[in-house]
């Protein structure tokens, strides 16, 4: 579990800034570079947390993940706040315009962004479920001794794993940079939406996620409705303990895995 | 064959070092020197009070990020209670009046939060912790009308007592020997509790393996639940002495998930010294190497990251470490340092 | 004379599968009883619902005539019935003498007010402790490395210690989760002896899930067999083994 997850989205955001407004680069050009770049960060993250002494700090490994993920957003978090200290306005818009649906505006840009979400979602999905690789990491998380016994070497399953994660939170920034700042407060929220997401939709359910997300998000736009939108954040995250503490096990989850 | 309950007994000759360093700085130093000193230590006493308090929760084999929202409801207690003005409800109460029931309050709301919270492990605590630490500041800022929202509550009253001054710069040696006091007492009672064989032997058991302490009647939940309650009162404590210190509460900052962490484990978890000794370490650093404070949380963490990589055991281990190089003799290493 | 433990018709689903149905016997005080099973019968599962880590869907487990159906794991052991582990379960960190020191708890000597002044009444009690630890490790064979870590230890011994430390809990009962899977013959042979010793000195009452043919027929004077959630025999080990079901369920498996 990687609590950094976040930061690179924030990383995205920032390298979007950078490279697209800042440097005036073509936005493609742009995209490849935050990507190649991403991966390549977060391959050495991930050397980075192979390392054994994890475990002794804290005395369990999956604990010693978290925790050094935790401080690892932290220092990107706030370097990125440092290092961009002078653009902290969304300074770029990629596209113009806004559709009337009934009595509703929906900005356009958003209608793109939600339309390659809903690409790169099932990309995800199909990789998943149709390639050897998406195969192979799926089979690790239902069973690792079993998936390594049939030939799957799980450290790079889990390296490909980690470094797609990574570069999908860092599109995910990217893309949104135009729409939204991505600031350190707005990050950590963004942060535990992320866990919250992934847990109570089920560890090991990609189906699951994705419904936690639709259901979550749909409430705390209603609850920003009716309340207001500091209010709605206490709405959702009260529900999000709540349902957690009754069912431990999420919506889809395959099993309660204890840490 | 007696056992010591500090193991090494450097431990001693650090205690009275340290505590004669606190006790004599605001004396023997004056002028804008000592308002410095002051300043950073005072604080530092207050990160004593919270990582030490912090400590009992990984006594019993969790990590909590909720630490922070205990100290803010300790420091909306008292702001709320003693402000005379400008609040909800202004029962301009004695700041020592307000301690009891910030501790009180706290407890209250830590109870049942650990109750659920500790029903789940690893991982699933961190996040059920970590959602109530957004929780709670979520309230916070939405619930304007009681805390003030982003802006918090200012105009907090210093406590008094007689003729003695406790606020201003005046007033910041006499509250550096409250906070003082404060913080000999919390150590007290943690370290006799501590001692009590009863509590060693139980909490460890059930952070090393709490499957197998169920197993012999180990009431694992009433421990873990004792110990995150204890803690989060001595947290909300720490709160009320942050506001009488700056006279104002505001939302905790984006870094109060951290610092207990960093404190604790920076210092090392496993003995009473360690928060000690990590607090008073890694707080007055940025002051003195006049960190600005963007970089504050560049700084901390990577601390805790170089903890965790090279000095698993905190700066507490380092004597051991050195005395394992030192030593003729050959020494068994424990096969899993937990 | 009223059994000291009885499991009375208990059944566990998961769901669409029904792993336990209607299993119904009782250990008398003083017994050694074992239970066994081809793999997937539910020996696990019933002992995991006797020890409360797990709940019975129906049926209840009563000890010394009082339900501990569904009681947390914790309380159970507090009533007096205690259970060891499959794998190896000790605390690696701490050596053998304090992972038997632990189980000593149910039954604290020191009060807590005392030892949180420091009084010698507790200095004393601590080490009439020791005392009681080190004899459940003689008990075990273990008390030549009382002192060494509980890491450094081979699985058997490993094995040997989990149930000292489930001794030194002071049990009525104590369940044995397959105490000699994964031994040698020698030390199953040494395992043996000591289980009779257990109940012949301590007076405690043992009931045993375990694979090993040999062991439960030379310790266990009474035998349950299961077979798809079903108790299929119960009676003396030649009763049972000469049980047509059983063998057949057994299929020719030693």
């Amino acid at each position: 579990m990687n609590m950094a997850h976040a930061s690179f989205y924030a990383m995205g955001a920032y390298l979007c800034i950078g490279l697209y407004a800042v440097a005036r680069l073509n936005f493609f050009l742009a995209l490849f570079i935050a990507v190649v770049v991403m991966a390549a960060g977060g391959l050495l993250i991930y050397w980075f947390l192979s390392g054994q002494s994890l475990a002794k700090t804290i005395g369990s490994r999956p604990l010693g993940i978290l925790l050094t993920t935790r401080a690892l957003s932290y220092v990107l978090i706030a370097a990125l706040a440092l290092g961009f200290t002078s653009v902290s306005e969304p300074a770029i818009t990629l596209i113009y315009g806004q559709w009337q649906i009934a009595d509703t505006n929906i900005a356009f840009d958003r209608l793109v962004f939600a339309g390659i979400s809903v690409v790169l979602v099932a990309a995800l999905f199909s990789f998943i479920n149709y390639t050897k690789m998406g195969k192979s990491i799926k089979a690790l998380m239902q069973n690792r001794d079993a998936a390594v016994i049939m030939g799957i070497n799980p450290q790079r399953a889990s390296a490909i794993a980690f470094i797609i994660g990574t570069i999908m939170a860092a599109v995910g920034g990217f893309l949104m940079a135009p729409i939204e700042l991505a600031d350190l407060a707005t990050v950590d929220a963004l942060q535990f939406k992320v866990m919250m997401v992934v847990i109570i939709g089920g560890i090991g359910s990609l189906n699951g996620t994705i419904a936690a997300a639709f259901i979550l998000g749909f409430i705390e736009s209603i609850a920003a409705a009716f309340w207001g939108t500091s209010w709605s954040t206490v709405v959702v995250l009260a529900f999000a303990i709540t349902f957690f503490a009754i069912r431990p096990k999420g919506l889809f989850g395959y099993r309660y895995r204890t840490m | 064959m007696k056992e010591l309950p500090l193991k090494l007994t450097g431990t001693k000759i650090t205690v009275i070092v340290i505590i004669a360093v606190l006790f004599f700085v605001p004396i023997m130093l004056s002028g804008p020197l000592q308002l410095r000193f002051v300043d950073i230590l005072q604080m530092g006493m207050i990160w004593v009070i919270m990582a030490s308090s912090y400590r009992l929760i990984t006594m019993t084999g969790q990590l909590s990020l909720a630490h922070g929202a205990w100290m803010a409801i300790g420091g909306y207690v008292t702001a709320v209670l003693s402000t005379t003005s400008g609040g909800l409800v202004n029962y301009g109460w004695n700041w020592w009046a307000t301690i009891p029931i910030a501790i009180i309050v706290t407890g209250i709301c830590a109870l049942p939060i650990g109750l659920i919270c500790l029903r789940v492990k690893g991982l699933y605590f961190i996040f059920m912790t970590f959602g109530i630490a957004l929780l709670a500041q979520a309230i916070i800022t939405s619930w304007t009308s009681a805390t003030g929202g982003t802006d918090g509550i200012a105009s907090v009253p210093s406590p008094t007592l007689g003729s003695i001054n406790f606020s201003g710069s005046e007033g910041s040696t006499a509250y550096f020997y409250l906070t003082f006091a404060f913080m000999l007492i919390a150590l007290l009672v943690i370290w006799r509790v501590e001692s009590t064989r009863l509590i060693q032997l139980t909490d460890q058991a059930i952070r090393q393996n709490d499957n197998l302490a169920s197993s012999v009647g180990i009431r694992v939940a009433k421990y873990k639940v004792l110990n995150f309650t204890v803690s989060a009162m001595l947290a909300g404590l720490c709160g009320s002495l942050i506001a009488g210190y700056n006279n104002a509460v505001a939302p905790s900052s984006y870094l109060e998930g951290l610092l207990p962490i960093v404190y604790v484990i920076g210092g090392g978890r496993e003995v009473l010294i360690g928060p000690v000794v990590g607090a008073l370490a890694f707080s007055g650093l940025p002051e003195l190497f006049g960190i600005p404070t963007g970089y504050e949380p560049i700084f901390f963490a990577s601390i805790l990251i170089i903890i965790i990589t090279i000095l698993p055991g905190g700066l507490a281990s380092i004597p051991s470490i050195l005395r394992r190089r030192f030593s003729k003799k050959e020494v068994i290493m424990p096969s899993q340092w937990v | 004379m009223a059994p000291l433990l009885e499991v009375k018709e208990i059944t566990k689903r998961f769901g669409e599968l029904t792993v336990l149905s209607g299993i119904n016997f009782g250990v008398h005080k003083g017994e050694i009883v074992g239970i066994i099973g081809p793999n997937g019968a539910g020996k696990t599962t019933l002992f995991n619902i006797i020890s409360g880590y797990l709940k019975p869907t129906s049926g209840t487990v009563e000890l010394n005539g009082e339900s501990i159906t569904g009681k947390p794991t914790e309380d159970i052991a507090k009533c007096g019935l205690v259970r060891t582990f499959q794998k190896p379960n000790v605390w690696p960190a701490k050596t053998m003498l304090e992972n038997v020191r632990i189980g000593l708890h149910t039954r604290a000597r020191v009060k807590f007010i005392d030892a949180f002044l420091g009084l010698p009444k507790a200095k004393r009690a601590r080490e009439a402790e020791e005392v009681e630890a080190m004899e459940r490790l003689r008990l075990m064979g273990l008390n030549e490395m009382a002192m060494q870590k509980a890491a450094n230890q081979s699985y058997g011994r490993r094995k040997a210690l989990g149930i000292a430390i489930a001794l030194a809990a002071n049990p009525q009962v104590l369940l044995l989760d397959e105490p000699v899977t994964g031994m040698l013959d020698t030390e199953t042979r040494r395992m043996m002896d000591r289980i009779r010793k257990i109940r012949d000195e301590l007076g405690i009452t043992v009931l045993v899930v375990e694979r090993h043919m040999k062991f439960v027929m030379g310790l266990c004077e009474r035998i349950v067999a299961l077979d798809y959630g079903q108790k299929i025999a119960e009676g003396t080990p030649d009763y049972v083994t000469s049980h047509q079901e059983v063998i057949d369920a057994y299929m020719g498996v030693d």
